[in-house]
């Protein structure tokens, strides 16, 4: 065995000798060759050459080349070989006559040898004569690649070829590309009022690009005062009001208020029904949370209910304690909501909701999560205290326990490890557990007074609550104290539930109705004022994760340039992650 | 054989030589720096050196590299895209008008 790969290994080094030293005398050859007007090609160095050379010994089946060499070699050797048959010994031929006499042997053997060796090389000259790159990727660098990639550019990469659209359709390329963080932040306005109509136009904003972009949404026209919140990669659009005489209107003379859910996907630009609410909002407040897929939540609440149940008394006004979940009252409501459900959507044509194609938003792959919807103003125009809870799982809404009695009107709501706090116009700050289903008011430090038109707005990133609220600045001394408002953001140390400064708004608050929301360290607030005149809409962003945080600007008058004043007040933001 | 090693070579003493700045120098400013200048390099040579970076598994190279990589993807056009890979289209003008009318539905770069 040795043996033979011994014998093997010899006989590959003699024809690795042959074929180096066969270099020069094929560098020879073809300049011979050239000489004889045989056509080849212009490159001059030795590699190229030697395998055009050996393609030609190929191809001839044996020693074209050798005979034309030997030609010339041919005299000296026969002139040798007389010499050497005159000294009768035999002589180390001439380099050349032996190694074509050899070569005719093991042409093929040296020619699998050269192409195999010089394949990478040769690669290298052929895409250098061609002009183009020599690229090659294996496909899972390429996909690692792939997903570096902001959502606009991953479209365009999918016209590039079948190869590439596949590898970046699928649920685990998208699940890798969320989990790697490549992600980037996208903000989207809802609510856009124009002449006087609800027009149902969604302003995208590409953070990473700064460009804007506009999704038509058919399904919010005539649509007013919803609020919308994200939830891994959709928008729950919820609740709202539509105007009862003109269809299409902003009108608030007399409109209906809804209990629908509508859900809208921008990656796949599609929208999709959810069960609606138990009682109708507009502008309720919202509240996400993502949670196990084995908690306990619905069951806790479900049991107590139960139990409650027997115990209620029908047709009364009950105790908090006794009747948490209002089950008295629920019994009347619940013969009410068997009457036919004008939903917003009842009018849609079915084929608006098309399942979306790709993989990425099977609900298989989400994780679970439940929606709070607190508050808002129902159907007679009165402020509602009740909230409800839903599931993703289960697709219900169920009623959760109402809030404190002397709380006030909640004017905003945030969900902060695990406690949805709520805030209300009477300067109160609740938070409802839960996991536990049940709320707790939140004794916090006197707080810096606020402007009074202006209510505060609750955010919560990365564990931490924070808060922006208007105040008065005091005074520089020039016109007198308490000359100027000012913006702030606040954080509040959960454990001793102090506040701190963070830092200040630059612009001036003119927006009484500032939105802002919060996305993994990013606080994005978008402000729409009318001012001499004239619509204006700014977009600022914060970074909490930096100790300096500071506000930037990263969009100023884009959205408002033909929308109408009450835009400022019926505007809302989501952002998304995509 | 001996240009070959020489190629290999080349790739090897610049993966050695982004590790040993990277090992050496702690400034954030200084490493984006220099890492901007280091990868002013033909694509055939990037490409390599990624290969390079994920057998060796040099995860912070091969990170910046496939950052580097996706940033020439950034911006361009199809056809653009597909000369820098040497790609050809494959796709029949029917099938590229279902993918543009796909990317309509989604959010595509204005």
């Amino acid at each position: 065995m040795i043996s033979e790969s011994s014998a093997k290994e010899t006989s590959l080094r003699q024809d690795f000798e042959v074929a180096s030293s066969s270099k020069r005398v094929v560098k020879s050859l073809s300049q011979k060759l050239k000489k004889k007007g045989c056509r080849s090609e212009e490159e001059e160095d030795a590699p190229g050459i030697s395998f055009r050379c050996l393609t030609l010994y190929g191809r001839s089946g044996g020693c074209k080349v050798g005979a034309d060499a030997t030609e010339d070699f041919g005299d000296m050797v026969g002139k040798r070989r007389s010499n050497a048959s005159e000294e009768g010994k035999g002589f180390n031929t001439i380099c050349g006559t032996e190694e074509t006499a050899v070569d005719c042997f093991s042409y093929g053997v040296k020619d699998k040898f050269w192409k195999k060796t010089n394949k990478k090389l040769l690669e290298l000259k052929e895409s250098q004569r061609s002009g183009g790159m020599h690229v090659f990727l294996p496909d899972d660098i390429l996909e690692m690649c792939l997903m570096r990639l902001p959502v606009t550019t991953l479209m365009t990469a999918r016209l590039v070829c079948k190869k590439w659209r596949n590898m970046t359709r699928t649920s685990r390329f998208m699940q890798m590309r969320r989990e790697g963080l490549y992600q980037t932040p996208w903000l989207f306005v809802f609510g856009v009022i124009k002449d006087g109509f609800c027009s149902g136009e969604i302003h995208a904003f590409d953070v990473s690009f700064k460009q804007w972009h506009k999704i038509d949404a058919e399904v919010l026209k005539g649509r007013f005062m919803f609020s919308v919140a994200s939830i891994q990669d959709d928008i729950y659009v919820i609740g709202g009001c539509s105007s009862l005489n003109n269809f299409g209107k902003m009108d608030r003379s007399s409109y209906k208020t809804h209990k629908g859910v509508v859900i809208f996907s921008p990656l796949t630009k599609s929208w999709r029904k959810a069960a609606s609410m138990r009682y109708a909002r507009s502008a309720p407040i919202l509240g996400t949370y993502e949670i196990s897929s084995d908690c306990s939540i619905v069951k806790n609440q479900h049991v107590r209910q139960e139990r409650r149940f027997l115990r209620s008394r029908v047709g009364g006004v009950s105790d908090v304690y006794e009747d948490p979940h209002r089950l008295s009252v629920r019994r009347q409501v619940r013969s009410s909501l068997d009457e036919n459900e004008v939903s917003f959507f009842s009018s849609m044509k079915p084929n608006k909701f098309v399942r979306p194609k790709s993989d990425h938003s099977s609900p298989k792959v989400r994780k679970r999560f439940v929606l709070i919807a607190v508050g808002g103003v129902g159907n007679w125009d009165e402020p509602l205290d009740s909230g409800e809870i839903y599931d993703s799982v289960s697709n219900k809404w169920m009623e959760i326990q109402r809030l404190p009695v002397d709380f006030g009107t909640v004017c905003s709501g945030v969900v902060c490890n695990g406690m949805f706090y709520v805030y209300s116009e009477n300067d109160k700050l609740a938070g409802y557990d839960i996991e536990r289903g049940f709320w707790v008011g939140v004794q916090m430090t006197p707080f810096p007074p606020r402007v009074q038109e202006y209510y505060p707005k609750l955010i919560s990133c990365n564990h931490r609550l924070f808060m922006l609220s208007v105040s008065w600045c005091e005074g520089d001394g020039q016109i007198g104290r308490r000359n100027k408002a000012v913006r702030k953001l606040w954080e509040l140390d959960l454990m001793y539930l102090t506040w701190t400064e963070i830092s200040v708004h630059p612009d001036a608050p003119l927006d009484w109705n500032a939105t802002f929301v919060a996305d993994r360290n990013l606080i994005f607030g978008v402000e729409m004022f009318k001012i001499f005149g004239q619509v204006l809409d700014f977009l600022t962003m914060c970074d909490v994760s930096v100790v300096e945080s500071n506000w930037d600007h990263i969009s100023r008058n884009h959205v408002a340039h033909e929308v109408d004043a009450s835009s400022c007040l019926t505007k809302s933001l989501a952002v998304l992650h995509l | 054989m001996r240009s070959i090693s020489r190629w290999m070579r080349r790739i090897l003493a610049k993966v050695i030589e982004f590790c040993m700045k990277h090992a050496e120098s702690l400034d954030p400013e200084e490493l984006d720096a220099w890492d901007d200048d280091f990868f002013k390099m033909d694509n055939s040579t990037l490409f390599d050196i990624i290969k390079a970076a994920n057998y060796l598994d040099i995860k912070s190279l091969l990170d910046l590299t496939c950052k580097t990589v996706a940033n020439m993807i950034k911006g361009k056009s199809p056809e653009e895209i597909r000369r820098i890979f040497n790609i050809k289209n494959d796709f029949t003008p029917e099938e590229e008008q279902e993918v543009r009318m796909e990317n309509q539905c989604a959010l595509e770069h204005e």
